[in-house]
């Protein structure tokens, strides 16, 4: 029989806080991972993000790895460092088999939050500048992905005018996560808005200029999912509307994140979307501040190891340290452990989460303190 | 000897929620192993339902290859079901099961040995080979069912059936879960690692003209 033991060590200016427990832990996708492996047969799993992927059991030699929980080797595609391995977060919502993620992830974060907005990802574009049009049922995307964890307040688009706008505002951006096929799917997470008389303002020859729309409220984004900036003008009409600049290179070649964050145009308000020709992207900057979270260290596998006096038999050690640098205390209530998964789609890895605990009593980390995590795995015979 | 004709069908069982068998404890990670003896009108004439108690360590060398995706220049020494060093890494054929008629080497395997289960065991004690000969049974190929859950358990389950045509009964008294693994880069250099081995008390007979279903239901309980 399997099982693991979770101990939890918190180290700080006071010395050592320490947690032990059983892990409870291995969710439905654990099992999904070892059955794919052992009838060699492909399934549908889901995501952290939800979202169902077709996990292949032998989707190609170069291509990802499956139920990796530390980067792998060679040369293989994966997922953000901080979306692999040993997880934190803080939700005590009771595991079930089914969990998909954890109830309240903690982010990666390595710094202090800024304290006014900065670029977070952003595409622009120097060369051939093309222009699209938004209004009525015509709406552009501009998907991407952050970097790292980002508490977004803002966006800018580089825009122009065309005919009068005073009376044909308010043009809208929101904030949507993208769906298995990369485009906007669901409801607004977060929008913003620009009144008709400052778009009346705005220039009506390219290059345009940088239009910001604040948001209505924050929202964090994490680096493992996709997002977009959808931008409607509802009231705008075909002589009556603002248009977005994207490149305009004339060949069929991704120009960015190999064609992932391609521009993207809907014609039937959001229902549906297409790639901008040649896979053109729009110009865009996300602004915002890191959230407040922990530096994941990554995952470490220590010891695979016979104990001298059994039991258990066997045994290995999985391993995180986790570092508050954020400035703001982080209370640690649920530990989980995501692991990669690999589909045919773009040759792209996914992050799917194996185990998941809540623990017995919450752990607080405060600034400057180190938090680690192990898993004991042990089979006892 | 020509093979017999046993009237054994191998069915695919999809598990449903408030099918799942619950006999291990929350946080164990294993699998409940199903004995059914059945006639050759299909009349099951014993079924028994007992905790696998054996991972063996190869199990966990497995676990611990594929968990870090070892390339092979890091591989992980281990002890193959025909006994020699195999040097494992991560690669997407390790822990297939899937095995055809009569393949011996891979899959769910039956033996006769009783020596109870170790964490070194690397095979069976003594192997049933597959035939219709004295002492033999007819192994059939592998099947699956796929992962279910209901609201503590996940699991799939994997499923052989042994056909007895041998002439005589043969007892049953330990059972082996062996998978594929790759040891090479040489795609052609798959080898065989038990993961599983498990002892039946008093052994679980198959008279002549009958069939033993074998079904390791790999759970994960929470």
């Amino acid at each position: 029989m399997l099982t693991a033991q979770l101990e939890i060590d918190k180290f700080g200016r006071n010395g050592v806080e320490s947690r032990r427990q059983p892990a409870r832990s291995f969710v439905k996708n654990f099992i999904n991972f070892l059955y794919t492996a052992f009838a060699q047969a492909n399934y549908d799993m889901t995501d952290i993000d939800g979202f169902t992927r077709n996990v292949k059991y032998l989707p190609g030699e170069l291509t990802g790895a499956n139920l990796a929980i530390v980067p792998p080797s060679g040369n293989r595609p994966s997922v953000p460092i901080e979306c692999i391995g040993i997880q934190v977060g803080s939700s005590d919502t009771a595991v079930t088999p089914l969990d998909y993620d954890l109830g309240e992830r903690v982010h990666h974060v390595d710094r202090t939050p800024e304290t006014t907005n900065a670029v977070m990802e952003a595409f622009q574009w120097s060369k051939t500048i093309g222009s699209s049009s938004v209004y009525g049922s015509n709406w552009k995307a501009a998907p991407f992905f952050v970097p790292w964890a980002v508490n977004v307040y803002s966006c800018k688009l580089r825009v122009v005018r065309s005919g009068t706008l005073t009376a044909k505002g308010p043009l809208t951006v929101g904030l949507r996560r993208c769906g298995v096929d990369g485009k906007p799917t669901g409801s607004d997470l977060i929008s913003g808005s620009v009144d008709g008389t400052t778009l009346q303002g705005l220039p009506t020859a390219l290059p345009g200029t940088l239009l910001e729309v604040t948001f209505d409220s924050q929202y964090v984004v994490r680096p493992y999912t996709k997002y977009a900036l959808v931008m409607r003008l509802p009231n705008g009409d075909g002589s009556n509307y603002v248009s977005v600049t994207h490149s305009n290179e004339s060949y069929n070649r991704p120009q960015h994140k190999r064609g992932l964050c391609a521009g993207l145009s809907s014609t039937d308000g959001g229902t549906s979307w297409s790639s901008f020709l040649n896979y053109n992207q729009i110009y865009f900057q996300v602004l915002g501040r890191r959230p407040n979270g922990l530096c994941y260290h990554g995952t470490m596998l220590r010891e695979l190891i016979k104990p001298v006096s059994p039991p258990p038999d066997m045994e290995f050690t999985i391993e995180a340290l986790f570092s508050n640098y954020c400035g703001t205390g982080v209370t640690v209530k649920e530990i989980g452990i995501y692991a990669t998964g690999s589909t045919d789609t773009n040759f792209e890895a996914f992050s799917f989460l194996v185990a998941r605990d809540v623990l017995t009593s919450p752990i607080t980390v405060a600034a400057n303190e180190i938090l680690r995590v192990r898993y004991i795995v042990q089979i006892t015979v | 000897m020509p093979e017999a004709n046993i009237k054994a069908k191998t069915e695919v069982e999809v598990i449903t929620a408030d099918k799942v068998p619950h006999l291990l404890s929350p946080g164990e990670l294993g699998s409940v192993l199903e004995l059914i003896v059945k006639d050759k009108d299909g009349n099951i004439t014993e079924k028994r339902v007992l905790r696998s108690k054996s991972f063996v360590r190869q199990f966990m060398e497995l676990l611990w290859v594929q968990f870090q995706w070892l390339g092979a220049k890091d591989a992980v020494c281990a002890h193959s079901f025909d006994d020699r060093d195999a040097s494992i890494f991560g690669y997407f054929y390790n822990w297939n099961a899937n095995a055809a008629i009569g393949a011996t080497d891979r899959g769910i395997v039956v033996g006769t040995g009783s020596t109870a289960p170790t964490i070194d065991d690397y095979t069976l004690q003594t192997q049933i080979g597959h035939g219709t000969g004295a002492g033999q049974l007819q192994y059939s190929a592998v099947t699956f069912g796929a992962p279910a859950s209901d609201s503590t358990t996940s699991q799939f389950t994997v499923t052989r059936d042994f056909a007895n045509s041998s002439g005589g009964a043969i007892t049953v008294r330990e059972l082996g879960l062996v998978v594929r693994v790759q040891t090479d880069t040489d795609a052609s250099s798959a080898w065989s690692l038990m993961v599983i081995r498990d002892v039946i008390t008093g052994g679980i007979s198959v008279p002549n003209g009958q069939t033993l279903t074998v079904n390791y239901r790999i759970q994960a309980v929470i």
